[in-house]
């Protein structure tokens, strides 16, 4: 039952992974950018979110009204007014730009925040529970988290391949160049991809202040989750990246069972194994050129 | 009456190759205009000027009077510019009537619905009606080239610019082809083309440009420049003693 419990709330967690992978995944999808802010991207929108509850007091999930468009407005400004300057037949450009982007953030959240632990409380939520039998539990909120992983995946596909929008992310996804050509405005298809994927980053940066305590420092290792679960499933395909998430919160939870100190590392372990087995991932783009 | 498209005095080089110097041409609307020249005469790169993919060093470029040296490509598509590859750049991993969705709804500027029938309509002239749910990834290279051309229609053209859609087929496929791109020019598209096969071309065009080194080096009715000796010397190889 103990082992039943461990696996149920790793797949819970593997919803926040999801969540903080989705946007990287989409954004590699589309325009092949590796974005190493993305850690910091969620971390910003934490921040945003506290001050959000600070300053008006309401509840953390209520600020996502707010806080979700303002990221969008956010991806869409930084895609057109620096990113796309950085995309090219050269690779390096944008790893450079997106590192220096992942340190001013951190030294300005630091600036403006300092280096304290913060919180977001979201009150009786964060307790809340459906008993299932007498040994296992499920927590609301993270159950909200895993449903809102699902919903976002399933409505991302649903765009991409149900839209307009979605049928030129496709297309710039397979051949950029060819895309203009076909009278497609890659500029402006990249911004709208990086401001979905930042608004995603929204999402998943107030679940995980709910979750977690954060600082200003630890967005890279959430880059590093949202890697790991992008790569495990497989670059590029959305759906894989939830598995990802999965994979990487259930190996987490069964680490943790193990060993207290075996939660980190387990997970790195069941991505070196994914790794070394299928380096594509569980689920590839079926055809890349 | 102005020309649909005027190059002039283009040039642009790459490192020290000059692969277009001071190249000027028009095309009158409505006209079937044939390009040929040796491997590397700068035949490709013009297309890319037209198209927006390579801006010229100096030089002018018009669609219709207008100046759209600086206009990107993506809007030079939705003016009425499309073109096809010599080597084929299908959306690999979307459909071959998804292919043709993008252009029409995005070059073409088309509804929805209109979009649906467009599409139908030229999958059925260029005979990839049959292929339509294939992936294009999945296509032999005879049907990338018809999926090259029917994509660029796609786009609603007033100009195509073919660049050697014939090479590499067979007699039988090439007649076809030619009937299809007759066909195409007798809806009043304009047709710029680029082709090695030269009877193909001259069942087509009622003008020929030849290029070498980038420049133009003759220009005028289609069978009086392939009997001149200049060209005879200079594209087929042929020594003229």
């Amino acid at each position: 039952m103990e082992w039943l419990d461990a696996i149920i709330q790793g797949i819970l967690l593997g919803g926040l992974y999801a969540l903080f992978a989705t946007g990287l995944s989409l954004i590699f999808g589309v325009m092949r950018l590796v974005n190493i802010a993305h850690g910091d991207l969620i971390v910003l929108a934490a921040f945003l979110g506290l001050a959000m509850v600070n300053g008006t007091g309401v509840h953390p999930l209520l600020s996502l009204i707010v806080t979700v468009p303002v990221m969008a407005a956010i991806g869409y400004a930084l895609q057109r007014g620096i990113l796309n300057l950085t995309l090219g037949r050269d690779i390096l450009p944008p790893l450079l730009v997106t590192f220096g982007l992942s340190i001013i953030i951190q030294n300005v959240l630091l600036e403006v925040f300092s280096a304290d632990t913060q919180r977001l409380k979201a009150g009786a939520l964060e307790t809340a529970s459906i008993a299932i039998g007498d040994q296992i539990a499920i927590g609301w909120f993270p159950l909200i988290v895993f449903l809102a992983a699902l919903g976002v995946i399933a409505g991302l596909q649903l765009m991409l391949f149900r839209t307009r929008l979605g049928m030129a992310f496709r297309a710039t996804s397979d051949d950029h160049r060819t895309a203009g050509l076909m009278g497609i405005d890659n500029r402006h298809v990249f911004a709208l991809a990086m401001a979905l994927a930042l608004g995603v980053v929204a999402l998943a940066g107030t679940f995980m202040a709910i979750r977690t305590n954060f600082s200003p420092a630890i967005g890279p290792a959430r880059l590093l989750y949202a890697f790991e679960a992008v790569i495990i499933g497989g670059l590029g395909s959305l759906w894989g990246t939830l598995a990802g998430g999965v994979i990487l919160g259930v190996a987490q939870a069964i680490g943790a069972k193990f060993h207290p100190g075996g939660q980190i590392l387990a997970g790195h372990v069941a991505f070196l194994i994914v790794l070394v087995l299928r380096p594509n991932g569980l689920f590839p783009r079926t055809r890349d050129r | 009456m102005t020309a649909l498209i005027a190059l002039d005095g283009v040039s642009k080089s790459f490192g020290s190759v000059k692969a277009t110097d001071r190249f000027s041409m028009e095309l009158a609307d409505g006209e079937a205009l044939g390009v040929i020249g040796p491997n590397g005469a700068g035949k490709s790169t013009m297309f890319n000027i037209i198209t927006g993919g390579v801006r010229p060093s100096e030089g002018r470029v018009y669609f219709a009077g207008r100046d759209i040296t600086r206009t990107p490509a993506h809007e030079r598509c939705r003016m009425g510019i499309g073109r096809s590859y010599q080597i084929p750049h299908p959306f690999a991993n979307m459909t071959v009537f998804e292919n043709l969705l993008v252009g029409a709804a995005f070059g073409g500027s088309r509804t929805e619905a209109a979009s649906y029938e467009d599409c139908h309509e030229i999958l059925d002239r260029t005979g990839l009606l049959q292929k339509a749910n294939a992936l294009a990834g999945a296509l032999t290279l005879l049907e990338r080239k018809r999926l090259e051309m029917a994509r660029a229609l796609a786009t609603r053209p007033r100009v195509l610019l073919l660049d050697e859609i014939a090479g590499g087929l067979t007699e039988h496929e090439c007649a076809a082809l030619v009937d299809t791109i007759k066909a195409i020019h007798r809806t009043g598209v304009s047709i710029v083309w680029i082709e090695h096969v030269v009877h193909a071309l001259l069942s087509v065009v009622s003008r020929l440009v030849v290029i070498n080194f980038g420049r133009k080096l003759a220009e005028g009715d289609p069978h009086e420049v392939m009997a001149s000796t200049e060209v005879q010397e200079v594209y087929m190889g042929i020594s003229a003693e």
